[in-house]
């Protein structure tokens, strides 16, 4: 039984995970937690529904529009609101991220409306016994499609020119812009790389339950803030390590326990893990305010 | 100052509508918790995420004293902020010792930790439905209007401005500040960091609490959805809004965001549009210095224009 919750747990996790990467790549250059992460994730998963149900296009091209709407969504709020007060207190940041966070659910229940809306994603579901172990082929995709696009993030950040320039500008701004980094530009595409995997963390949250609703974005995004913390802020592996973990022990707690506290366990190892080990897992620096 | 105060007071005892009485309340109730917040965030430059949480625990806890042992309101008020200080103790104490956002992230925690013991701990919080029939507050034969409300509360904000007033003044208020300007440099003078933070946390927390149990007995009602993550995040922004660190700031904060949102109260779903609106520009405003500019602004066409005026007198001459 507890190796199924784990395959369940592993499912969701590598959808918190994709979310938490985007939370802590954004950490990572600009020291605080965009709380307008988790509505940006939604409102992919929204455009995408729209796509595939209302326009009744390819699921493919749904996946896409979601994931450029939020890319560009992303870029949009960090040009007007972040980098007018990038200077700023962070507190300030944090309230101005709250404030979209507001303006973008709301506005998708004024589009949308509040009920749950079904997503058309995955209508067909194969179902496959290994050992004792039940899979379905939602879980295969999501897993598969998590995988792929955590290898080839790592290979960005670890190989390429733009990821060595988002690692120089979360050393340092200043002195990155000194070695001819352009940080605008650098936070730019990380809030663009950032925003694009929420919004396949929230096509895929809203395709593994089959439904899409409003407080989605809250719901994830809690989900995957605390699996950020866990991990480790500002870390890559730590959110993706992050994000499994919590959502490994989740599926265990739901069945151990219910399902309201299922929600609860994931707040209770993040309190847990701030008080005894505030840097999270992987996370090296605690006292960078 | 003095004159708004007056001019709360006075509209608080003429208006009869009782929409227009409820607002007041909410937005002394709110500028009693933004004042309260102020001394964690704006004092000791702390960021505290979970303010509705405690204002929810004073609620709660002035609720299941008056339903449950009839308690007088002079006991409510004070079990209620004990216990919220309880509360702010047993979550600063650890926390304290970390840096910046940390701090946040435990309180965001401790925030939904708590909604979800509302939630499901139904033999003492009676679940989501909440808690019914309070007992409002009544003085001998004398039970409370709804409008006495308002005075309760601007009571309580008086003790509290007296309060941050002395404070800011006192041996305290300078660690404090210390601290908000500099943690090693204060440390390096010898200050006990990290038991004025707890301190200035657990004032903060016995206030909210008080706002709490005034909250409870005006409503006679206390449900997990009065005490949401939004009101926190609402208040942090009126303390920052108004003037964080300031004495009267936050109250302006308070009655900016009660008010403003109202303009478009008939439609509820615009409303939360509206305040995270108010709260985006608000601070783009307050950080880009949007008034400044408008004024040099102004100040600069001005002074082009006599100069422009005087230049024409001198070609006149």
């Amino acid at each position: 039984m507890y190796l199924q919750q784990i395959v369940n747990g592993l499912t969701l996790g590598a959808i918190y995970a994709l979310l938490a990467l985007g939370y802590s790549m954004i950490f990572g250059v600009l020291y605080f937690i965009n709380f307008a992460h988790g509505d940006i994730a939604m409102v992919g998963g929204y455009v995408t529904w729209f796509v595939a149900a209302s326009l009744k296009m390819n699921f493919v091209l749904a996946i896409f529009a979601g994931i450029i709407v939020s890319t560009l969504l992303g870029v949009a709020i960090e040009f007007i609101g972040y980098r007018p007060i990038r200077r700023a207190p962070k507190l300030s940041a944090v309230i101005v991220s709250m404030g979209f966070s507001f303006v973008l659910s709301t506005s998708v229940q004024l589009i949308w409306g509040t009920r749950s809306l079904s997503m058309p994603i995955f209508t067909n579901v194969k179902t496959f016994n290994i050992g004792s172990i039940i899979i379905n082929s939602k879980q295969i995709w999501i897993l598969v499609i998590a995988t792929v696009i955590m290898v080839l993030l790592t290979l960005l950040i670890n190989k390429t020119k733009l990821g060595m320039a988002m690692r120089a500008v979360a050393l340092d701004q200043s002195t990155s812009a000194l070695m001819g980094v352009n940080v605008n530009r650098t936070i730019s595409a990380t809030f663009a790389i950032g925003s694009a995997l929420g919004a396949m963390s929230g096509i895929m949250m809203a395709a593994y339950y089959g439904v899409i609703y409003s407080t989605l974005g809250g719901l994830i995004g809690t989900k995957g803030f605390a699996a950020v913390v866990l991990g480790g802020a500002g870390s890559i592996p730590g959110a993706m390590l992050g994000g499994m973990l919590i959502g490994i022990i989740e599926s265990i707690a739901g069945t151990v326990f219910n399902a309201q506290v299922k929600d609860a366990v994931a707040f209770v190892v993040l309190i847990l893990v701030l008080l005894f080990k505030p840097s999270g897992i992987l996370g090296k620096d605690v006292m960078k305010d | 100052m003095l004159a708004l105060l007056l001019a709360w007071i006075v509209v608080a005892a003429v208006i009869k509508n009782s929409y227009f009485i409820h607002m007041l309340f909410m937005a002394t109730t709110y500028a009693l918790l933004a004042c309260a917040l102020n001394i964690v965030v704006g004092i000791t430059g702390l960021a505290n995420m979970s303010q509705a949480a405690f204002f929810g625990i004073g609620a709660y806890t002035a609720a299941l004293l008056a339903t449950k042992f009839g308690a007088p309101f002079y006991i409510n008020i004070i079990a209620a902020a004990v216990v919220s200080m309880l509360f702010g103790l047993a979550v600063g104490a650890p926390t304290l010792r970390l840096k910046g956002f940390y701090l946040s992230l435990v309180t965001i925690g401790f925030a939904q930790v708590l909604r979800i013991i509302e939630i499901n701990w139904v033999s003492l919080t009676n679940g989501p439905m909440g808690i019914t029939a309070i007992p409002g507050v009544s003085i001998g034969r004398y039970l409370f209007s709804k409008k006495a409300y308002i005075f309760y509360g601007l009571v309580v904000l008086l003790i509290i401005l007296y309060v941050t007033k002395r404070l800011m003044a006192s041996k305290i208020g300078r660690a404090l500040s210390a601290i908000k300007n500099d943690e090693v440099a204060a440390k390096s003078l010898g200050i006990n960091i990290t038991y004025y933070k707890v301190l200035a946390f657990a004032m903060s927390s016995f206030f909210a609490g008080m706002a709490g149990s005034i909250y409870a007995q005006y409503t006679t009602f206390v449900s997990p959805d009065s005490f949401v993550q939004n009101d926190s995040t609402t208040l942090l922004c009126m303390v920052i809004l108004g003037g964080s660190g300031t004495l009267f700031g936050p109250i302006f904060g308070a009655i900016v965001l009660i008010f403003v949102p109202e303009i478009l109260r008939f439609a509820d779903m615009y409303r939360l549009i509206f305040v995270g609106v108010v709260m985006i520009v608000g601070i783009l405003a307050k950080e880009g210095q949007w008034f400044a500019h408008v004024q040099k602004f102004f100040k600069d066409r001005l002074t082009s224009l006599i100069r422009v005026k005087s230049g024409n007198r001198e070609g006149a001459v």
